[in-house]
């Protein structure tokens, strides 16, 4: 049966053709290096905004800002800029699984591989890494740049300068990740953005209103607050320690991917 | 082969697929019709295992699509037109594919080629015309050399050139052995294309029987005859196996005799004939036949 020349066709579906798959998916859509780019620069310059007007009180010369910035510290001032990307980066993570829903290409992405957790895991994996190198050179050049204009930044040897250097692109991912999961839950690019958003942005602003009793208690489990430890030199009480915030970051995303799988299992695609 | 075995289809209270039990059988074209929801496209996204049987099981060379280890090879499907990302372009939309079910990247080009593609590879989807979508959608489908080639509506938005490059194909696959399952509305389309049917009207099955077969229990060919002494004519060809029905005057639709048998016993007998013939039944009228109580949208059910 030769439809067509050339010799019979074998195949040998495997975690490195899944990859290879979702690699080839990620990078043949503009989409992706204009995000990726867009989030590179656009933390870099914010950086530079924060890090240049530093000594006049920031951007609005009232020492305002966004949210979570001190402009006590050069080191959080110099990437500042993590709050635009992950904005972007989340983004992202959504629409390379919803845009599968949308086209219907996910239908051939199942006839192709018809079981559903090693595709989510391929897709995860590659948009993983493209955005942890994309976020850690990012971070980086941020701090480099940080480190040309503003006085004072501590070096990267100095005592959790690194952690929150490095510290940061992983945040930036455990984001994206927490969108692809939406995403696969969702399917839709509207509900799992502004799912997305209302986790990492809005719920951290209405905590703020709940009694400071016990409001804090529930901040701080809020992924945002709980990942964000991880880009604190020093945490509060408040807070969790960074390395355990992190954990429970990552354990949100574990659990939203985990929830995407079984979802997919039960649920026609 | 794919084997339906009272394969079902529940969507809430609305039994979208009802206990169907159908073998497709490879070496033919077998055309899958039926109305607007009838139940078409349900079926073949079990097939493929993208939607979950409520009841029964659909199986793809003996086996549950998932459960084999190479499903591209095994089916190749073109379910709808355009699950193409608009964004990608034709070539990036095959590599992908080609990856993830572990084929040589050299498929992609042979079935580019065998698309006619080959000259639009590098150009984003988002600007293909209909037509060239759908021939990106069955060069996905035959993308794995698959045994088995599933085709819901290919020829949707097609031109000439193209509805005749789907039938010579769809004849051509079934040619080499294959199992080619085809959907189509379009019944002068599957009246040339397969060589037998498998009719769903509201999730059950109507037919499965040869093309031919259907269209003669639509009728039968038969022979229309004009002439100003009909009833004389008549008179003349009855017999054990004709039928002769006039719907109007002076013509004749006469069942189990050929043309040539009329025309001789015409001339013998004197008779002036002012038209001889041959009719085919058509393929539309034993599917509206067929399916007259199972259409799913009838029109004197429209709100007034």
């Amino acid at each position: 049966m030769t439809t067509t020349q050339g010799a019979p066709v074998r195949t040998s579906s495997s975690a490195a053709g899944l990859l290879r798959g979702e690699w080839v998916k990620a990078r043949s859509l503009r989409s992706t290096w204009y995000v990726l780019g867009g989030s590179l620069v656009g933390m870099v310059l914010l950086g530079l905004l924060f890090t240049s007007t530093a000594d006049t009180g920031g951007p609005s010369g009232n020492g305002g800002g966004p949210p979570g910035v001190d402009f006590a510290q050069p080191l959080t001032l110099a990437l500042a800029g993590y709050n635009l990307a992950q904005l972007a980066l989340g983004v992202l993570g959504v629409l390379l699984v919803t845009g599968e829903y949308a086209s219907g290409t996910i239908r051939t992405t199942f006839a192709a591989a018809p079981r559903r957790w090693p595709v989510v895991a391929a897709k995860a994996a590659v948009l993983g890494a493209l955005v942890l190198v994309t976020a850690t050179v990012a971070a980086l050049v941020s701090y480099a740049v940080g480190s040309a204009v503003v006085d004072g930044m501590p070096g990267l040897g100095e005592d959790g300068v690194l952690r929150v250097v490095l510290g940061t692109a992983l945040y930036l991912t455990a984001i994206t990740l927490l969108g692809s999961a939406l995403g696969w839950l969702l399917r839709s690019t509207a509900g799992a953005v502004a799912t997305l958003f209302g986790f990492v942005f809005l719920l951290p602003v209405l905590g703020g209103l709940l009694p400071a009793d016990w409001g804090p208690d529930v901040v701080r489990w809020l992924p945002s607050s709980a990942g964000g430890s991880l880009l604190r030199l020093t945490t509060t009480a408040d807070q969790f320690a960074p390395w355990n915030g992190f954990a429970v970051l990552v354990g949100y995303v574990a659990l939203g991917l985990a929830a995407a799988v079984w979802r997919l299992r039960t649920r026609d695609a | 082969m794919i084997e339906l075995r009272g394969l079902t289809k529940r969507y809430g209270e609305r039994l979208a697929v009802d206990d169907v039990t159908v073998t497709v059988r490879p070496g033919v074209v077998t055309g899958f019709l039926g109305p607007n929801g009838a139940g078409k496209s349900t079926t073949m996204r079990m097939v493929l295992g993208l939607d979950r049987p409520t009841a029964g099981s659909a199986l793809v060379n003996g086996k549950p699509y998932a459960e084999h280890r190479d499903p591209l090879r095994q089916v190749g499907a073109l379910l709808e037109a355009r699950a193409l990302h608009p964004g990608r372009t034709a070539r990036a939309h095959l590599q992908a594919l080609a990856a993830t079910a572990g084929l040589p990247s050299s498929r992609v080009d042979t079935v580019l080629e065998l698309a006619g593609l080959t000259a639009v590879a590098g150009k984003r989807v988002g600007g293909f015309s209909l037509g060239m979508g759908q021939r990106l959608g069955v060069a996905t489908a035959l993308l794995g050399d698959p045994a088995t080639v599933v085709l819901d509506e290919p020829v949707n938005g097609l031109d000439p050139d193209g509805v005749l490059w789907i039938r010579t194909l769809a004849r051509r696959l079934a040619a080499e052995g294959r199992t080619v399952f085809f959907s189509s509305h379009l019944m002068a389309e599957m009246a040339v294309t397969a060589d037998h049917l498998v009719v769903l009207g509201r999730g059950r099955l109507v037919a499965d029987v040869p093309t031919a077969e259907f269209l003669r229990r639509a009728g039968g060919d038969g022979v229309r005859v004009r002439s100003p002494r009909a009833a004389e004519l008549a008179a003349l060809l009855a017999g054990p196996d004709v039928t002769v029905e006039s719907a109007e005057t002076g013509v004749l639709l006469v069942r189990g005799v050929p043309a040539e048998v009329v025309g001789d016993r015409a001339a013998q007998a004197g008779i002036a004939l002012h038209e001889l013939t041959a009719v085919q039944a058509s393929l539309e009228e034993a599917f509206m036949a067929l399916t007259a109580d199972d259409r799913e949208y009838r029109t004197e059910e429209q709100p007034a």
